[in-house]
């Protein structure tokens, strides 16, 4: 991509590239988790609220559960659901905007009022809602949070079709004759392309916290299986006698939170048409606010 | 029996409580304080929840009782240990447990003035033998046959049944004689015969009363006012006692208690009162209709890593019956019947037709972590003997809507009797007790013998028939205890004569306000 170069240069300040690495080595940690966890993250021991250091990296919790193991076992858990539930709001988000974009009428008054309709729900109480129907668990957070963040894609993208459908080269395309589905998949799509990945990024940011909220409030991954939110909540409950607990857990959320909007910023600026050819720039969309 | 709906933290929107009431913490040591300096002064006290429409006879939580305890009294009261001592009534007599005559204290009035006769004592018991009022003491007001009032001091009680059990639930803060109009109404009077009368309610905040200068102690109460502040979040509540912009709260937290303890003018008051236990859906369905399932859980679960996972080391490990220590009907034997055995565990189960285990449907709640953790707690021992528990740890509602539908094969509960007579055991052990009694779970042999009990007029007698039941109910193993609940007040230790009524009855202390004073 002829972006790369200035993706490149974004990368080379020591911000950006500190929070890559970090989420670098997160992301290896997880998918490595049952290697890198030295416990089971399961497994309860008589050796209840040690401090860290010695056998347990960052001591153990009120089970004598391995606080280590259960950070990395809960970014595990923790990743997967965010990355999901934004691959899922991209794609839903994507496919409504190209379609709102490209049509006339009444599909398009359907698909942008629908998504309308979805934007007037507060996510919490949205996510209360679907959690009290269909039980917690993590499937249930990922399609939540896919419904829930899909408007703000859907957005972008109507926002860019309409721009790039009155471009030439899309006109040219019409003109020679391609069929409407070549031109929304190889014609309009790569143009929309650039703004959805830096909102993807902002998107797994905000998800991982709603996550971390519904898991707090009791209503996302289910106890024993570790999360962050969880662990937060059972922290703070013990934040007077080892408010490390409380610590780390936070810690790791609000870290990783800043590093992805880091690297949705980085992204930003090296996708920023204004540094390319001067086309209109889109203005990612803040993902819904969670409060 | 009473839920603990008021008790620990709740952990669903535990930010949002910790905001208000550290926004009401600053308000309060902000209002200035400059109290009990002379005379009875004001007493501070740091309330665990609101209680927005209190209800006398109904049962809303330890902190309406404690409500109820300073605005109200009944016929009879709790003493500082426990025992059933005259209240309004100066004496009684009783015949055979079935024939009760109360001897009211001459010149008795209600906080408004009006006089309190046994035409109030009459309209109190009938309303509480009306289904309709759901009152608390409903399972021995319902044996009330009739009260006769031959006089204006005088109230003959006659129950259809002999029952030993008659009086301590009497002597329960919802059994206060209440004036006959203001009975039922929908909006609370706050009007009864207590120690301090009703000055002011403002919801969520506070709850003040002022001393009844009418009361029939005539030295009592000391205080000239008790201010109640609305104060649900627990550190914030336990702070509020260590800064000292209260002198006294309930529930004091459980990670609090070294603080509370080591700091020079404070006293931790702490008793074991309500206690964690398990209960199994017992139908046919569940894997855990056959006793020797339920036997091997008993001895699977290691009930000192309950309390020190789930209580913060507080409370003790309750392995066996759960009747107070306190209790007349204690039995040492009894309450510690079981021990951690894996081995014979794993043998009864095989037994059973279960040597590789089975899995299971476990409810508790995260609204309070320490239902959720006892949750946990079990799990990762049941896990030892291959029982694989899935977790369903919905809100406190639904997770007592489940439970009284019988949603689940074992559960995690916690409560307390109403009394430290055993005969509050029905409403654990039977179906009367919904959602505190196992489910599906209808014993002959147990009914029997709790209505023997009751129907018993010599202690000794009793006692043999709890014993025959306790013995009957461990093999049963019908619920299966885990844990006792510490539960204190932290005051000052200016003040003196505020006692935590020991056992069961923790949530009765605030009777001994009444006799509480500055030193």
């Amino acid at each position: 991509m002829s972006r790369l170069p200035s993706l490149l240069r974004e990368f080379r300040s020591p911000g950006t590239l500190a929070a890559a690495a970090f989420l670098g080595l997160l992301i290896v940690a997880a998918v490595l988790a049952p290697w890198v966890a030295p416990y089971d993250p399961l497994a309860q021991s008589s050796h209840r609220l040690l401090s860290p250091g010695g056998a347990h990296l960052l001591g153990t919790d009120q089970f004598g559960r391995d606080v280590f193991s259960r950070l990395v076992t809960g970014a595990r858990v923790d990743l997967l659901v965010s990355f999901g539930a934004a691959g899922l709001a991209a794609f839903l988000g994507v496919s409504i905007g190209l379609v709102g974009g490209t049509s006339r009428g009444l599909v398009r008054m359907l698909t942008m009022r629908g998504i309308e309709v979805i934007l007037a729900f507060p996510p919490i109480v949205f996510a209360l809602l679907v959690v009290t129907l269909f039980g917690p668990g993590a499937l249930t957070l990922v399609v939540t949070m896919g419904i829930l963040f899909a408007p703000s894609f859907a957005r972008i993208v109507y926002g860019e079709v309409l721009t790039i459908s009155n471009l030439e080269y899309v006109q040219a395309s019409r003109v020679i004759g391609s069929s409407r589905r070549r031109i929304l998949g190889r014609v309009i799509l790569p143009g929309v392309l650039p703004p959805v990945l830096v909102q993807l990024s902002l998107t797994v940011a905000t998800a991982m916290l709603l996550s971390s909220g519904l898991s707090y409030l009791g209503l996302g991954v289910v106890p024993p299986t570790p999360s962050w939110g969880g662990m937060i909540a059972e922290g703070q409950a013990l934040m007077m006698q080892s408010p490390l607990l409380l610590l780390f857990s936070s810690g790791v959320v609000v870290a990783t939170v800043l590093c992805f909007s880091v690297l949705a910023d980085a992204l930003e600026r090296a996708l920023d048409p204004r540094r390319g050819r001067g086309r209109r720039p889109a203005t990612p969309a803040k993902p819904l606010s969670v409060s | 029996m009473r839920t603990l709906s008021s008790g620990g933290a709740r952990s669903a929107l535990r930010l949002a409580a910790a905001t208000t009431a550290a926004a009401l913490v600053l308000t309060a040591c902000s209002g200035g304080s400059g109290s009990e300096d002379n005379g009875g002064g004001t007493l501070r006290f740091g309330l665990d929840s609101d209680v927005p429409n209190l209800v006398t006879p109904q049962n809303q939580g330890s902190a309406s009782m404690m409500l109820n305890s300073v605005l109200h009294r009944g016929l009879v009261a709790y003493d500082a240990d426990g025992e059933v001592v005259p209240a309004l009534a100066e004496r009684w007599e009783e015949e055979g447990n079935q024939v009760f005559t109360f001897h009211l204290r001459e010149g008795l009035t209600f906080h408004d003035g009006s006089d309190l006769t046994s035409d109030d004592v009459k309209a109190t018991f009938e309303h509480l033998r009306d289904p309709e009022a759901v009152a608390k003491l409903f399972p021995v007001a319902e044996g009330i046959e009739s009260i006769e009032t031959p006089d204006e001091l005088t109230a003959v009680v006659q129950l259809a049944e002999p029952d030993a059990a008659f009086l301590p639930y009497l002597a329960d803060v919802s059994g206060a004689i209440l004036p006959s109009e203001s009975i039922g109404a929908d909006d609370p009077t706050y009007v009864g015969a207590g120690p301090f009368s009703f000055v002011s309610y403002e919801q969520g905040s506070s709850f003040v009363v002022e001393r009844f200068d009418e009361y029939y102690e005539p030295d009592e109460p000391a205080y000239d006012t008790i201010e109640f502040q609305i104060l649900p979040d627990q550190s914030a509540r336990d702070n509020a006692l260590l800064s000292g912009s209260v002198d006294m709260i309930s529930f004091v937290g459980w990670s609090s208690y070294d603080q509370v303890e080591n700091a020079a003018n404070l006293v931790l008051d702490e008793t074991e009162g309500p206690f964690m236990y398990l209960q199994f859906n017992t139908t046919p369905e569940s894997p855990f209709s056959d006793p020797r399932v339920r036997q091997a859980v008993a001895y699977a679960v290691d009930r000192q890593a309950v309390v020190d996972s789930a209580l913060g080391g507080e409370g003790a490990p309750l392995w066996g019956m759960p009747m107070p220590e306190s209790s007349d009907f204690y039995n040492d034997d009894q309450a510690n019947y079981y021990e951690q055995d894996l081995d014979k565990a794993r043998q009864l189960l095989a037994e059973a037709g279960y040597p590789d285990g089975f899995t299971a449907r476990m409810l508790s709640s995260s609204q309070y972590d320490f239902h959720q953790n006892t949750a946990l707690s079990v799990q990762g021992d049941l896990e030892k003997i291959g029982i694989e528990l899935e977790m369903n740890l919905p809100d406190w509602p639904t997770r007592l809507q489940l439970g009284a539908e019988g949603a689940y094969d074992i559960a995690v509960y916690g409560t307390v009797g109403v009394t430290n007579d055993p005969a509050w055991l029905d409403q654990m052990l039977t179906p009367a007790g919904s959602q505190n009694a196992p489910f599906g779970y209808d014993d002959p042999t147990v009914n029997e013998l709790l209505d023997r009990g009751r129907a018993a007029a010599d202690e000794d007698e009793r006692k043999a028939i709890y014993d025959e039941l306790g013995e009957h109910v461990l093999e049963q193993a019908p619920i299966i205890g885990l844990a006792w609940r510490s539960q204190a007040y932290g005051y000052v230790d200016t003040i003196e004569g505020f006692s935590n009524i020991p056992g069961f009855l923790t949530f009765d202390s605030g009777y001994t306000l009444a006799s509480a004073a500055p030193k």
